[in-house]
């Protein structure tokens, strides 16, 4: 390079090394040290470990507003509550920042238990234990969802079928909550003496994957129990069975597992859910602010308004306590660790 | 059908209609052409504030942010040469050399013109499709997919430029870049490092942005001129961008065919504008006889993309009205906010909500014509942008774009990841080696490898599968065809010559 290059490019790494140091100024810069919970205009920021416009996003967004009023009512502070969506790795980069924020209140996150504890063991970069819980927000069961012109239509069907040749099922991506269930369903039906064999087709989104089924490219997917509901309304696809001692609302003509007295329903029934969403924030949060959250929390999901317009988007709200949520992370904890054997190789490969 | 494309009419029509229908343009436009934030971006940022619109309103301009942020985009490509969004990335190819030739105003026009045509021809099909939507978007699977990507990756050979050894260097390395992070269909973490970080890939807002910005702002920094050369004064911009504004219609063929293209790749969901312009780009240089100009500002390069980018948008409306599946992330964004407002898309919203379907494809038609206006009459200002002095220049576009690479997850890891790629695309440029192959590799690898696995899950291990889809194998005719073509019509030719040779030798 000439010298007129060498010259103008010492200019531009400058002007490069000037940019990074602006931008870690406010890494820099000192905090102030809270007295009480909440002060006016705190900012809370609501971690969305996923793209805007899918479930937990629609969820959040809904909630949105009437927490911030509650929070605001309960710690008699004008405090803001935005939503952030911070993505990647399936989810574990969002849960990696809620679980390393500062414990001071002012950031919490949503967690989907049908992927955080088996992503837990996987990457290590969270422990579902150690968070502060505010609560549950929302609760489904899983699904089995099959093409509208499948031969199938029962649980038992797709076990017979499957000793012809496996069921070819479709999931958004290895590892993701559609394989996971496929894989404990198989699991636990094998140590009840039935084999149930399965193929996979994996996708980059359940949208995709319900996509596969119409086209009969896939055969069947374990999901969660509202996700094919607009395409069942339709008339493409059906679901053959719910994976709860009782029968789903919205699809009245579906058996519930139980129902068809396979050895290891039940267990199926109590152990592979659809999803469940919990509100966290940050280990050792103290704990006046964590009795703020979660009163609000409650009081947020008992408001007429919320359920009906959770109504409207078709979200199933369902509050639990965050005693409740912390019972419910260790049985899925142990779980996990009961069949890390056929769970670990997805992520560790 | 009819009354409710003239009660959408009469919506459109209204003063509140319009005045949404240009603000949300507007905010779609700027959103575009700032590089690293995109039509997504304005879209994410306009739903709240149509919460309380009625959905016809809230829709129209939601779909006008769409519609308008890709002819934003192209300006930034055509004039700086950093595309302002993913979709406008194959512009860059031939539109930055016209601007480096001083004929910005040119390719402006040329962008425009093809964006409002492209946007109209995708709104025009996404309406004829109404009836028969569902059985089109069922109609393509991995298979056709693979195809579709290994016809993208052979249009690679006409780009590689002097020396094939560059070219085939450059495919490598998007390939490689394309391998990083977790591979959803097979499973398996690549080249990550162990940074959680690289888990989705080296993201394509870092790969676009450093590879043009970053790499551009190195060039100009270094050289120390303004774009379009030391002595560039810019004259009779406004007539050169008429010559331009003609251009879609000099080569009506060229852009039936690439509207075409953007709107059957649009309506492929998780495939977007970013492939449909990079395939119209690789159409355009293989169906022209005279290849020479390509890469050097060749017009063509430039209609291609910009009538596909735009009629993607009509395509990828497609299986999120049909399904509620989106074509991509704004119809992702879209499905949301259908979400918020009560509306189920799929065959309820068809039957339901007809006008709503019939006043989003008038607020996609309208915008793209509202947005390539604004182009033009910005445009002879904005070309100046090619006389500025680089001291001003290289900071703007740096900070901005630099900025962009850190809106997208906060994280100044992806900052250091756009500044390594930038680094990247400065030393290819110094060693000749083409950027076009890098990225078209970089897109195209991932969706290569995982339609090929997939194709093989569905077929449970075997190939058989291929001989059951039509489609896909006339795509591997078409793609076959068109890379002998040149060989084979070369072959006949001499075999001609050397008939009539022999032939009048006997005649004689």
């Amino acid at each position: 390079m000439k010298k007129r290059e060498i010259f103008n490019l010492s200019y531009l790494v400058f002007t490069v090394f000037l940019i990074f140091v602006l931008f870690s100024i406010p890494v820099f810069s000192q905090t102030e040290k809270n007295s009480e919970a909440y002060k006016d205009n705190d900012t809370i920021t609501l971690i969305v470990p996923f793209s805007p416009g899918g479930g937990y996003d629609t969820l959040a967004r809904l909630i949105q507003p009437f927490f911030q009023d509650e929070i605001r009512e309960l710690s008699g502070a004008k405090v803001n509550l935005i939503v952030e969506n911070v993505t990647g790795a399936g989810g574990v980069i969002g849960y990696s920042t809620m679980f390393r924020a500062k414990p001071d209140g002012k950031t919490i996150g949503m967690v989907g238990l049908q992927g955080a504890p088996f992503q837990q063991m996987g990457t290590d970069e969270f422990d579902l234990r150690e968070f502060t819980h505010i609560g549950q927000a929302n609760i489904e069961t899983a699904g089995l969802m099959v093409s509208a012109e499948s031969d199938l239509n029962d649980m038992q069907d797709l076990i017979d079928r499957s000793k012809q040749m496996p069921i070819l099922f479709a999931t958004s991506g290895v590892g993701a909550a559609e394989h996971i269930r496929t894989i404990l369903a198989q699991a636990i039906l094998a140590e009840n003496g039935i084999e149930l064999n399965a193929d996979f087709v994996h996708y980059d989104g359940t949208g995709e994957a319900m996509i596969a089924i119409l086209k009969g490219d896939a055969e069947a997917m374990i999901s969660s129990a509202g996700t094919p509901f607009d395409l069942v309304n339709d008339g493409e696809l059906k679901v053959i069975s719910i994976f709860d001692p009782i029968r789903e609302q919205r699809y009245p003509d579906t058996k519930a597992i139980t129902e068809e007295n396979i050895p290891g329903g039940d267990q199926i029934a109590d152990q592979i859910f659809g999803n469940i969403r919990i509100i966290v924030a940050p280990p050792d949060t103290p704990e006046p602010i964590a009795l703020i959250l979660r009163e609000a929390l409650v009081k947020t999901l008992n408001k007429p308004e919320v359920q009906e317009m959770a109504r409207n988007m078709k979200v199933a709200l369902q509050h639990a306590s965050a005693e409740e949520v912390a019972g419910k992370v260790d049985r899925l904890l142990s779980l996990v660790d009961r069949y890390s054997d056929i769970i670990m190789p997805l992520y560790t490969k | 059908m009819g009354y409710n494309a003239l009660s959408a009419l009469k919506i459109l029509m209204q003063f509140d209609s319009i005045l949404y229908l240009i603000g949300g343009g507007l905010f779609g436009m700027l959103a575009g052409l700032i590089p690293g934030l995109s039509g997504s971006t304005a879209i994410i940022l306009l739903i709240p504030l149509t919460f309380g619109m009625d959905p016809n309103q809230a829709f129209l301009t939601l779909v006008s942010a769409y519609g308008a942020s890709t002819v934003g985009g192209s300006l930034t490509a055509i004039i700086i040469g950093v595309p302002g969004q993913g979709k406008n990335a194959a512009t860059v190819f031939d539109g930055f050399p016209m601007s480096q030739k001083g004929q910005a105003a040119e390719a402006v026009g040329a962008a425009a013109a093809s964006s409002a045509y492209g946007g109209i021809f995708g709104a025009l099909v996404l309406a004829f499709l109404i009836p028969v939507m569902r059985q089109v978007v069922l109609l393509f699977g991995p298979p056709e997919f693979l195809m579709l990507a290994v016809w993208g990756l052979s249009v690679i050979g006409v780009l590689t430029g002097r020396y094939l050894i560059n070219g085939l260097i450059a495919v490598f390395i998007g390939l490689l870049l394309s391998f990083v992070g977790f591979n959803p269909v097979v499973g398996g973490i690549r080249y990550t490092f162990g940074s959680m970080y690289l888990w989705d890939g080296i993201s394509m807002a870092s790969v676009f942005i450093g590879f043009f910005a970053v790499s551009i702002v190195i060039d100009l920094a270094i050289k120390g001129v303004p774009i379009a050369g030391s002595r560039a004064k810019i004259h009779n911009a406004f007539k050169k961008m008429l010559v331009g504004l003609m251009a879609p219609i000099r080569h009506f063929a060229l852009f039936i065919r690439c509207s075409a293209i953007g709107t059957i790749i649009g309506m492929i969901p998780g495939v977007g504008g970013i492939v449909a312009a990079f395939l119209a780009y690789g159409h355009a240089v293989q169906s022209s006889k005279d290849k020479s100009m390509f890469g050097k500002g060749d017009i063509r390069g430039v209609i291609g993309p910009e009538s596909s980018n735009n009629s993607s948008a009509g395509g990828a409306m497609v299986p999120l009205l049909a399904f509620g599946i989106p074509g991509g992330e704004a119809t992702a964004l879209m499905l949301g906010a259908l979400m918020i407002h009560g509306i189920s898309p799929g065959a309820q919203m068809l039957k339901n909500h007809l006008t709503l379907v019939w006043v989003m494809i008038g607020a996609l038609i309208l915008s793209n014509i509202m947005a390539s206006l604004v182009a033009v009459l910005a445009a002879p200002q904005l070309v100046k942008v090619t006389t500025i002095s680089p001291e001003y220049l290289v900071p703007i576009i740096l900070s901005v774009s630099l900025v962009g690479s850190y809106s997208f997850h906060h994280r100044m890891f992806d900052v250091v990841v756009t500044v390594i790629m930038g680094i990247l695309g400065y030393i290819l440029k110094r060693f000749d080696i083409p950027t076009a192959p890098v990225v078209i590799a970089y897109i195209l690898g991932s969706i290569m490898e995982k339609s090929f696995f997939r194709t093989l899950q569905i077929g449970r291990g075997s190939f058989m599968v291929f001989f059951h889809r039509p489609i896909a194998i006339t795509l591997l005719l078409i793609t076959t065809i068109t890379l002998m073509w040149p060989y084979v019509s070369s072959a006949l030719k001499r075999r001609r010559k050397t008939n009539s040779i022999s032939n009048k030798g006997e005649g004689a």
